[in-house]
């Protein structure tokens, strides 16, 4: 009876929120391929009334100073604002932190510091990527094995090598082509997927998604189908001189490879769990502060490939 | 020094048990009485029978292999045995006592339709009165029977039932022991490790209720004969199959349909079984987004046993095999599948001439494990654990009563993983080690109000780096200052070097990959301290009070940070637990009533940072009862009570960045989604779990069969207890709904 009048005490009731703490979350993420560098900072917000959907209101943060210590060097980055593209949520302005005139190099070591109004620290370190090792010859290669079709009889695999394991790629492979617009050949390029779905009789594109493989396949027919597509609706071949295959491979550096792995992926589809993991690198706050360089090399396409879709080759 | 240390211990023990089985082992006008007890309808042996000899106010409980041993009897005189079991009539039969010999006697017991509740718990008070059998709990096969159940016995499922044994939901017989953690409960088939005995994610363990004779189940405090895990031992051993004539039975329960054949053969038996889901429907009841799931499981034994050949003996082969899938037609959508295969050979003897008893059991435990994510963005995953095991037992019977075991063991394992983590790491890795024990006990019963176990287990080489060499001593005691009361406490050190990669965020995990304790952690050990009164107040009413305390050292959590391959795949942390177990049973026909309550504290702490586990919970309550109506009918209740379990409460939410479309720098301003931001870890609580299931079971014989049918409700009330809530909806999903249930068997 003792127990039961115990238990007759105990809440059947769930409180499902902890009181709540503002934090922050600091988002950089440096172009190796851009001179302008960009920076948001925002903070927390509570849930809305339901106590379960977010509230909405707006998160940034403003009067930051934020810097990066780069070699021997600390630059500070500017306070601005843009307009947002997208209104459904938030109808204030961006506030961003944005620096010019800086290209980080591969392999270097980048801090960076932001000290709010509230005196809090955020701080976090990133060491730009280092150059990959493609496994093929360039675009001027007569081997068959590198160019396009070559002895190839379905999938395509392009594979590099790269002294530190675990980064994330993202590639994408480009048909490289000038269209005679009748006073000078135009640049284009087409983005070839790696793949076709048939879907509901409709071919839909699959582009590689970033993954941690050192290459990326694509089939014979995605590149035919591409090399089909870039001039579609044009009953004029002729005018359509093919390059080369481009392949770009944008490399992740550790941070923004852990950062993009556990948001990007699932667990399973029967496992049951009560909270994602929430990856950050920012001491002190949430958020990520990452680096990305981009990667470029390209195959050639055979003469007589080319000339099979009426187009022609381009002499450069 | 260590090694020669351990070679010594070994030595002296080789020599004690060779000294205990050639020395004269009588006193003057003494015998000893060896018996075995077995079914006479079938000849299936029967665990924990009581069998006692009225003039002499003694007696034994039958092992779970179905032998006694009484010794220090005055010999040359006739005495009245009596035996009594639970469900059977109570025989008594006259046995003369030989001078300076064992007497070997064969019994066996009639069943009976009204089952001997109180005669066999007047025996046992009388027989335990020095066992150490403090944290152990021992289930028949009738009493398995008789425990509501969601359409299917679960001798997984019946063990939860247990004070200190917890679940956090209805959904998966995953079980938590005292605090620990679940890959912390060894599950022996036989004596040979199950290493995943769960089917349909937890929904239910992986053995047959047909194949099961008796179940004993160590909830801590276990002795030095048994180890390899911290927190607890459940034990099964298997029918032997019918002796006397051929039988077949079909089952079919609302998820399974199910046979068993059994029979016999010359100078011994066989029971085959086999069970099998019905497609796709099992999970139904459980969860809305049911899987394509199915599974079966096989066991075979069979025993042979020839007086000429080798008398007193029993040569047994046994296998089980089990398989779970989930497999998808859509090329988008993972597969898995799941297996245990386990083989085994066993001799059991015992001497002609002596009181020794010995075991030695040769088996293969495999479990394989796999997710093929095909073309699904699931994280691919792959564990094959081979386990050869070769573990020898002697357990000689002083005529003090006392007893000395020793045994030793060897494994050797294969582990073969591969997985890539929530930060996208792959985890490649095969993994080899052998491990050598070598334990020794002594039983300590020649007082009949005080008993003791004192042992030690001596790891001389470890599957991992740093398990070998290590000492786990055992010591557990019972003192009877009065004839119904019962003082009990137990103390041990134990190792364990195998962990599951849990990751302790899923509340269900498909199947949980195996890992070897690796080389930059020292093993899992843990300190077990516990106490306890039994209390017999009354005739057919006795009372158990306990406590417990338990300390575990370098528990591994999953690193879920891990980035680098030189980040650890664990973490190590620190447990404490704690409680008291009260449990109150009255048994005053044709009534049975079974109370326990639990109440318990458990923390994990890593790094100073203190936590609850997921498996927390402060309050437990079972209550149950049985009334047996006569004529075969038997209505039962149970309802059980937890205090809520914790869990990780919403603190907000933060704007996450999802940087796509690289190189384009645009993301930086708009791809922004709003991110839980979670509190402490497991701060919060859910509301408490509470449970009423009824059932009404019959046993009847019409024309040549015997039919047993069950029908029952779970969740008598339709109580909405919580299994989980979804953050982003914040949909409340409950575990188990009002539930009619009903089971058919059939024997021929």
């Amino acid at each position: 009876m003792l127990t039961l009048l115990m238990f007759s005490c105990e809440k059947d009731e769930m409180v499902m929120n902890a009181e709540f703490e503002t934090e922050y979350s600091l988002n950089c993420v440096l172009s190796g391929l851009d001179s302008t560098q960009y920076v948001t900072i925002m903070r927390s917000y509570e849930t809305g009334v339901d106590g379960i959907t977010p509230a909405i209101e707006d998160p940034y943060v403003k009067n930051a100073e934020v810097k990066i210590r780069y070699k021997d060097l600390v630059l500070f980055f500017n306070e601005a604002t843009k307009e947002r593209n997208d209104t459904s949520r938030f109808n204030t302005p961006v506030t961003y932190y944005v620096l010019e005139n800086f290209t980080p190099e591969f392999g270097e070591e980048v801090k960076i510091e932001a000290v709010l109004m509230s005196g809090r620290r955020l701080t976090s370190i990133t060491t730009v990527p280092t150059h990959i090792v493609f496994n093929l010859q360039n675009l001027e290669s007569d081997d068959p094995e590198k160019s396009i079709p070559g002895n190839y009889t379905n999938d395509v695999k392009i594979t590099w090598t790269n002294p530190f394991s675990g980064l994330f790629y993202l590639p994408k492979i480009n048909i490289i082509y000038f269209v005679d617009d009748g006073m000078r050949d135009v640049w284009h390029s087409y983005e070839v997927p790696i793949n076709y779905d048939l879907i509901d009789g409709d071919y839909i594109p699959v582009y590689a998604e970033p993954s941690q493989g050192g290459g990326v396949t694509f089939t014979l027919d995605a590149f035919r189908r591409a090399m089909t597509l870039l001039s579609e609706g044009d009953p004029i071949k002729t005018k359509y001189r093919i390059y080369y295959m481009g392949i770009d491979v944008i490399i992740y550096d550790q941070n923004l490879s852990a950062y993009y792995a556990s948001t990007g992926r699932e667990a399973d589809e029967y496992s049951i769990k009560l909270q994602e993991l929430d990856y950050s690198n920012i001491d002190n706050g949430y958020g990520i502060f990452g680096s990305y360089i981009k990667q470029s090399n390209g195959m050639a396409i055979e003469e007589n490939y080319i000339k099979s879709f009426g187009y022609v080759p381009f002499d450069p | 020094m260590i090694c020669l240390e351990q070679n010594r211990l070994m030595l002296l023990s080789i020599s004690l048990i060779v000294f205990c089985a050639t020395c004269p082992m009588f006193g003057q006008n003494y015998g000893t009485l060896r018996g075995l007890v077995s079914d006479s309808t079938n000849g299936e042996v029967l665990p924990y029978a009581n069998v006692y000899i009225d003039e002499l106010n003694t007696g034994a409980s039958t092992d779970p292999n179905g032998f006694f041993i009484i010794s220090s009897i005055s010999s040359g005189s006739s005495y009245n045995v009596m035996i009594s079991y639970m469900g059977y009539n109570s025989k008594e039969v006259e046995v003369f006592i030989e001078p300076n010999k064992i007497t070997h006697v064969d019994l066996s017991l009639m069943p009976t339709s009204i089952e001997m509740q109180a005669i066999e718990k007047v025996a046992k008070k009388i027989i335990q009165k020095n066992e150490t059998d403090i944290g152990l709990e021992r289930i028949t096969v009738k009493e398995l029977e008789k425990l509501p159940h969601s359409g299917e016995t679960d001798v997984i499922r019946a063990i939860t039932f247990q004070p200190g044994v917890k679940t956090t939901s209805d959904i998966s017989a995953k079980y938590y022991v005292r605090g620990g953690a679940s890959n912390q409960n060894l599950v022996l088939f036989e004596g040979v490790t199950v290493y995943n005995p769960y089917h349909a994610m937890g929904l239910f363990s992986a053995f047959d209720s047909d194949i099961i004779n008796s179940a004993e189940f160590h909830k801590g405090g276990f002795g030095a004969d048994l180890g390899g895990r911290i927190s607890s031992v459940l034990s099964l051993k298997t029918k032997d199959g019918n002796r006397n004539y051929y039988s077949a039975t079909a089952g079919a329960s609302s998820l399974t349909g199910k046979f068993v054949a059994e029979g016999p053969i010359p100078y011994g038996s066989f029971i085959v079984t086999g069970r099998k889901s019905y497609d796709n429907n099992i999970v139904k009841s459980y969860l809305e987004n049911t899987p394509p799931i199915s599974f079966y499981d096989a066991s075979f034994k069979v025993n042979f046993s020839h007086p000429d050949f080798a008398p007193i003996s029993k040569f047994t082969v046994f296998g089980l095999f089990t398989k779970d899938d989930i497999r998808q037609n859509d090329p988008g959508r993972e597969d898995f599948n799941w297996a245990n295969n386990i083989f085994g050979f066993k001799w059991l003897k015992a001497g002609e001439e002596t009181p020794l008893f010995y075991e030695i059991t040769l088996s293969y435990s495999q479990f394989k494990g796999e997710l093929n994510p095909k073309l699904s963005n699931t994280r691919p995953r792959s564990n094959e654990l081979s386990d050869m095991t070769l573990d020898m037992l002697f357990n000689y019977i002083y005529n003090s009563g006392d007893e000395i075991i020793v045994g030793l063991k060897y494994s050797d394992l294969r582990n073969k993983l591969s997985l890539e983590n929530d930060v996208g790491y792959f985890y490649d890795k095969n993994q080899n080690g052998s491990n050598i024990v070598a334990f020794g006990k002594y039983k300590f019963l020649r007082y009949e109000n005080f008993g003791m176990d004192a042992g030690v287990r001596v790891n001389l080489a470890g599957y991992s780096d740093k398990g070998g060499g290590f000492i786990e001593p055992r010591l557990s005691f019972t003192y009877r200052p009065f004839q119904n009361i019962a003082l009990k406490g137990a103390w041990g050190i134990y190792q364990q070097e195998l962990a599951t990669l849990t990751n302790d965020d899923e509340i269900i995990s498909v199947f949980e990959p195996w890992l070897i304790i690796p080389h930059y952690m020292e093993p899992i050990r843990g300190v077990d301290y516990s106490v306890g009164i039994d209390w017999d107040v009354l005739s057919g009413v006795s009372l158990k009070i306990g406590g417990y305390y338990k300390t575990i050292s370098n528990l591994p959590e999953m690193n879920k940070n891990k980035i680098y391959s030189t980040d650890p795949d664990f973490i190590s942390v620190e447990g404490e637990s704690y409680g008291t177990e009260t449990e109150l049973n009255i048994s005053v026909s044709p009534f049975h009533f079974r109370g326990a309550y639990t109440h318990s504290y458990s923390y994990n702490d890593n790094n100073g940072w203190v936590y609850y586990p997921n498996y927390d919970s402060r309050h437990s309550v079972n209550l149950s009862l049985e009334i047996d109506i006569g004529k075969g009918w038997i209505v039962g209740g149970m309802w059980n009570y937890n205090s809520g379990i914790p869990f990780t409460q919403t603190l907000g939410y933060y704007e996450k960045l999802f940087p796509d479309n690289l190189p384009d720098q645009e993301f930086i301003f708009d791809s922004y989604s709003p991110h839980l931001l979670l509190g402490l870890k497991n701060e919060g609580r859910l509301t408490p779990y509470h449970r009423l299931d009824v059932s009404v079971s019959k046993k009847m014989r019409l024309l040549f069969f015997d039919i047993d049918f069950n029908i029952g409700v779970l969740n008598v009330y339709d109580r909405k207890n919580i299994f989980y809530i979804d953050r982003e909806t914040g949909e409340q999903v409950n575990s188990l709904p009002f539930l009619p249930t009903a089971s058919l068997k059939i024997k021929l």
